[in-house]
């Protein structure tokens, strides 16, 4: 389980804490734990305890469940513009071109949009007829997720040694060390 | 180029207002966005019915009103064989979707909807109590103020105007700036107001424009939009232009 579901986890299971004691509880270092705090906030998973400053309580997301905003957007984006191109389907919803490239492929795979023309070095693609509401996700492998943890960890790492607080930065080493060993890194 | 969605004066005037719009949410309102082909309305409103998930719906010139509901049914995620098959019904149906999941419906081309269809919309809208947002062209207007109880009910009006010189220098860094800290290709406020003044303001031909400039700058390594550059691309995208 990556770092970000176990503190999700952990408030699940408490309700309300601090960073602080979630990073006690998990053993994980107290900059990394603020760090996927503010990840989950942003997600919508956990917010402040008003009047209680450092105190974060669970929320059930709105979202939860979604496996990708962004391709809820793309998915929206293709059904109402049902003729479209990459690039328009890009700029409605705000992923990448190429994102929303590889998932128009991942729609055409599915049968859900085909190829019907090119207008310049694009091509034009056409949702089929009454396209289902649901988005059609493509799954991801998660090694997004887990690449951006080890880059945070890398840089609290980097701030650690810089401040000179060795204690500090051998506990981050570990705590990379023990995520390779357990296969939550990249070999 | 890449496909960034730039926020220019007419977009933040149009999400202004539809913060406006939403606050309507349980009234009987129409919204009237009218504004010449080529100024960005189409794409404003698709791209704001994809972040706010607002059921978009173009018009037809040949619609009928059952043929009008069935099309919004659609919009609505009902296809062919749940819908009812009756005007009346299709009617009730819109509307219980409305109460139950309440947002804003937008109608693009409304200019194309003539006056019958006008008033089946202001039914529509008087019986959802969801704001419908009339998209259209320069007779827009003209179509809305003929009937005192359309006119009445309108709670937000907006025209989009040609794009501005800011615009077009916002367009321009923004569309060309290929990852982050990167600046984009500059652009002087003389050579985007040339632009803005060959094109007319025209959204589509800025963007070609643009994009033609980039590749000229690109391949003479230049970091900026210079005359003659500009220049050659508007040649290139309207030839018949002095």
């Amino acid at each position: 389980m990556s770092q970000m579901n176990r503190i999700r986890e952990y408030f699940k299971t408490v309700g309300i804490s601090t960073g602080a004691r979630c990073a006690k509880a998990l053993g994980i270092h107290s900059d990394v734990v603020h760090s996927r705090l503010q990840d989950l906030l942003k997600a919508g998973w956990v917010r402040k305890v008003e009047g209680c400053p450092g105190f974060y309580e669970y929320h059930e997301s709105p979202t939860a469940g979604r496996k990708s905003p962004v391709q809820d957007l793309l998915w929206r984006a293709i059904r109402i513009a049902k003729r479209f191109t990459a690039w328009d389907a890009a700029q409605y919803s705000g992923a990448t071109l190429d994102y929303s490239k590889e998932y128009i492929r991942f729609l055409m795979a599915q049968g859900l949009t085909s190829k019907v023309g090119k207008s310049g070095q694009q091509a034009i693609y056409q949702v089929k007829e009454n396209p289902p509401i649901r988005t059609p996700y493509m799954r991801s492998s998660g090694k997004e997720e887990e690449r951006h943890e080890r880059i945070e960890s890398g840089w609290t790492l980097m701030r650690a040694l810089l401040a000179g607080d060795r204690e500090k930065a051998s506990e981050i080493c570990e705590q990379l060390i023990r995520d390779l060993k357990n296969g939550n890194g990249n070999h | 180029m890449k496909p960034v969605f730039v926020h220019t004066q007419n977009v933040k005037n149009f999400s202004a207002m539809m913060e406006i719009v939403k606050k309507r949410i349980g009234h009987d309102s129409l919204v009237m966005v009218s504004g010449r082909a080529g100024r960005g309305k189409t794409r404003t409103a698709m791209q704001y019915a994809t972040q706010f998930d607002c059921t978009y719906v173009t018009t037809l010139r040949d619609w009928t009103p059952y043929w009008m509901y069935q099309d919004i049914l659609t919009a609505m995620g009902i296809y062919n064989k749940n819908q009812p098959n009756r005007k009346k019904l299709a009617f009730e149906l819109i509307v219980s979707l409305c109460k139950e999941n309440p947002r804003p419906i937008m109608l693009d081309e409304a200019d194309l909807l003539g006056p019958r269809l006008l008033e089946s919309v202001r039914d529509l809208c008087k019986v959802s109590c969801v704001p419908w947002v009339l998209i259209g062209e320069e007779s827009l207007p003209q179509l809305m103020n003929r009937d005192r109880r359309v006119w009445s009910r309108r709670c937000a009006s907006m025209e989009f105007q040609p794009m501005g010189v800011s615009d077009v220098v916002a367009f321009c860094e923004q569309a060309t700036k290929m990852k982050e800290g990167d600046p984009g290709l500059k652009i002087r406020t003389e050579i985007a107001d040339m632009i803005q003044r060959k094109t007319g303001g025209d959204v589509r031909l800025i963007e070609m424009i643009l994009s033609q400039a980039e590749s000229i700058a690109k391949a003479n390594q230049a970091k900026e939009v210079s005359e003659q550059i500009a220049q050659a691309a508007i040649k290139r995208i309207i030839p018949e232009s002095k």
